[in-house]
């Protein structure tokens, strides 16, 4: 038995939205609802929903940058909301995200180059010219060329920024990878690629995912288990091939069959 | 024959560059006829966004632009910044690729959409506020009259993104420049988005740019299609042409490529490698003079290098930019 990556144990994350009127209590979302789940080194899981059933807010919540109504998440055994702040952000280092909106992600007043190259800047050790030429090699594997470096986000187009966020996270090359639908934005050429490079650092540098899409042929191919959410419960979880041959809950139903059907 | 809405001539944007100025596009040519859809697709960089934003007089800093943009009869190059303005939200509604570049960040989502009513159709508050709701409630957010207080940060990114279309819907623009609108989505909602936007366009003959990588949205709702490369369209025609039988080597790798779950795999098969077209866009200032697909075509001769293939057609309405279609097929 290898010893887990990530354990979550019924997690709750609930938000109180703004009042509509004065006198009545702010309604609430149940975002998520008790959800757990355990990923071990080398088995990638994918996280898949429609849109509004928790997806992003549980990769908040792994990430630590949300803190749950109630529940626990481990990252490696520890507990990430019982770490005093400086053992968190060293447990950060064995994570990283790459967010749905890489807009958003992405600080829109540091060049191209300082992006990628933040998160090895965490990391000690390694001289300035590899640095470099980490950050050069994961926009290429990317499929961004050196003329990106001098760049600024804004300059380039929406799936190319998703493709930054995305040379970002793997430059470290972390143990996790938490990825927030990290090829929605790509057309089917790019991401082709793209899904192959997330496979090869699978087996190369044994990194691990928890790979959000709404795309069942997406997390099928990276991922070795399945989890679906609905309305912030689990309906159904499994390996990704026994979930494929016998799907049980009608929206895993539904997923399948639009990831199966092809235009014509 | 419909009435053309909107017709693009010989469309062309340089962005300023360190060594001189970089062609972002290269002379699109198109139109849309009212009440018509068409679907530009293409590979990521290709120029799908910077066509939006050239019909939109959205262009980055320092772009320029020349050609032709000719909408509802009136030439749109050229026009000064103030009647853009009225037009955008009158006439013209986009939706942008990343919802947040839209919507107002410390605005409840209620008022905006509300307010964009009142603005572009003259509504009441009280009219607006119940548009708004009914509006949410087409694109499919759940309960809207609760979620009308709400920020922009406190949705999910796929409900903002539908925020974002109901925004652009509530001015009944006629025509609708909708930037991936269903990039976020997930299957059903997707449909639901899709279903909703074919609607307005027989409702109210509203005409239809969909941009979007996904050929499968634009195979369920665009009449015609434009493959784009490297700033240039590609191949265009009818949908159904394109989709069943793609001419230019770009197009018919784009189709290639689509992943999809394989019966097999169902079956319990070890899934296969993806195919992905070798190699990748060069950026901006790595084209040569000729075909802007010259570096990944596995058909290329010298005289591809030599000047833009032209677009010649391959069956009605349906045209390529190759000049060795006649070997490939
Ligand atoms: N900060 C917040 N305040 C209030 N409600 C929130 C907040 N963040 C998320 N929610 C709500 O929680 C629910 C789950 O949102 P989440 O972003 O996790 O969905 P998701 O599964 O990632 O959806 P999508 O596929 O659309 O991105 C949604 O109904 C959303 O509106
Ligand atoms: N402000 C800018 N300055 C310089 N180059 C830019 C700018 N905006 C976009 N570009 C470049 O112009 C090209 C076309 O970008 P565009 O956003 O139109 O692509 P797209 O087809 O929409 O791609 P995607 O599918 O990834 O969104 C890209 O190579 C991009 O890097
Ligand atoms: S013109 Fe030449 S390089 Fe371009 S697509 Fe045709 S064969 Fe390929
Ligand atoms: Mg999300
Ligand atoms: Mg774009």
């Amino acid at each position: 038995m290898t010893a887990p990556l990530l354990e979550v144990e019924n997690l709750v994350r609930t938000f109180t939205l703004p009042r509509e009127h004065l006198f009545r209590p702010p309604p609430v979302v149940n975002a998520l609802r008790g959800v757990g789940f355990t990923i071990t080194p080398g088995r990638s899981l994918g996280l898949v929903g429609e849109s509004g059933s928790g997806k992003s807010t549980l990769a908040r919540l792994a990430m630590a940058l949300d803190r749950p109504t109630s529940g626990t998440v481990r990252l490696m055994g520890h507990d990430l909301f019982a770490q005093p702040a400086a053992k968190l952000r060293t447990l950060r280092r064995h994570m990283q995200m790459i967010f749905q909106d890489p807009y958003g992600s992405l600080d829109p007043r540091q060049k191209v180059a300082r992006i990628v190259a933040e998160p090895l800047e965490a990391l000690t050790g390694a001289p300035k010219a590899e640095r470099e030429a980490r950050v050069r090699e994961a926009l290429a594997s990317v499929g961004l060329g050196d003329t990106a470096l001098d760049r600024y986000p804004h300059e380039f187009s929406g799936g190319q920024r998703q493709r930054i966020a995305t040379a970002r996270a793997l430059v470290t090359r972390p143990d996790l990878i938490v990825a927030d639908e990290p090829v929605s934005a790509l057309d089917v050429s790019v991401r082709a690629q793209v899904l192959n490079l997330l496979r090869d650092l699978q087996e190369k540098f044994s990194v691990t995912f928890l790979m959000i899409s709404h795309d069942l042929a997406v997390v099928d191919y990276l991922c070795d288990d399945i989890v679906v959410l609905k309305d912030g419960l689990i309906v159904e979880s499994g390996a990704s091939a026994e979930i494929l041959r016998r799907p049980q809950h009608p929206y895993t139903r539904e997923l399948i069959a639009a990831a199966t059907k092809r235009y014509s | 024959m419909a009435e053309v809405l909107l017709s693009v001539r010989n469309l062309r944007v340089d962005l300023p560059g360190p060594g001189g100025p970089l062609p972002a596009l290269r002379g699109i040519d198109f139109e849309i006829a009212r009440g018509g859809t068409l679907g530009l697709v293409g590979e990521s960089g290709s120029g799908k966004s910077m066509t939006a934003l050239a019909l939109m007089g959205l262009l980055p800093e320092g772009a320029k632009l020349s050609g032709s943009i000719r909408f509802e009869g009136r030439e749109l190059v050229g026009l000064p910044e103030s009647a853009l303005c009225d037009l955008r939200g009158n006439r013209i509604a986009m939706t942008f690729q990343e919802p947040m570049t839209a919507l107002n960040p410390v605005q409840p989502i209620g008022r905006q959409v509300a307010e964009s009513m009142m603005l572009h159709r003259g509504f009441s508050r009280a009219v607006a506020e119940d548009e708004a709701v009914r509006l949410l409630d087409r694109v499919g957010l759940p309960d809207p009259r609760r979620r009308l207080a709400s920020y922009p940060y406190q949705l999910s990114g796929g409900q903002r993104q539908r925020v974002m279309i109901a925004l652009a819907l509530g001015c009944a623009p006629a025509l609708l420049i909708a930037d991936e609108p269903t990039t976020a989505l997930d299957a059903t909602i997707q449909g639901q988005v899709l279903a909703l936007l074919r609607e307005l366009v027989e409702e109210r003959g509203m005409a239809l740019l969909l941009i979007s990588h996904d050929l499968n949205a634009v195979a369920a709702a665009a009449t015609d299609v434009a493959v784009m490369y490297g700033g240039a369209i590609v191949e265009r025609g009818p949908a159904t042409s394109v989709f069943r039988a793609p001419a230019h080597p770009y197009a018919k790798g784009l189709i290639a490529a689509l992943p999809a779950l394989e019966p097999e795999r169902l079956a319990g098969a070890p899934r296969a490698r993806l195919q992905a077209i070798p190699g990748s866009v060069p950026d901006l200032a790595g084209f040569g003079p000729g075909c802007t697909f010259a570096d990944r075509c596995a058909w290329v001769i010298g005289a591809c290098r030599a000047a833009p293939p032209p677009l010649v057609p391959v069956s009605p309405g349906h045209s390529a930019a190759c000049i060795r279609l006649g070997d490939l097929s």
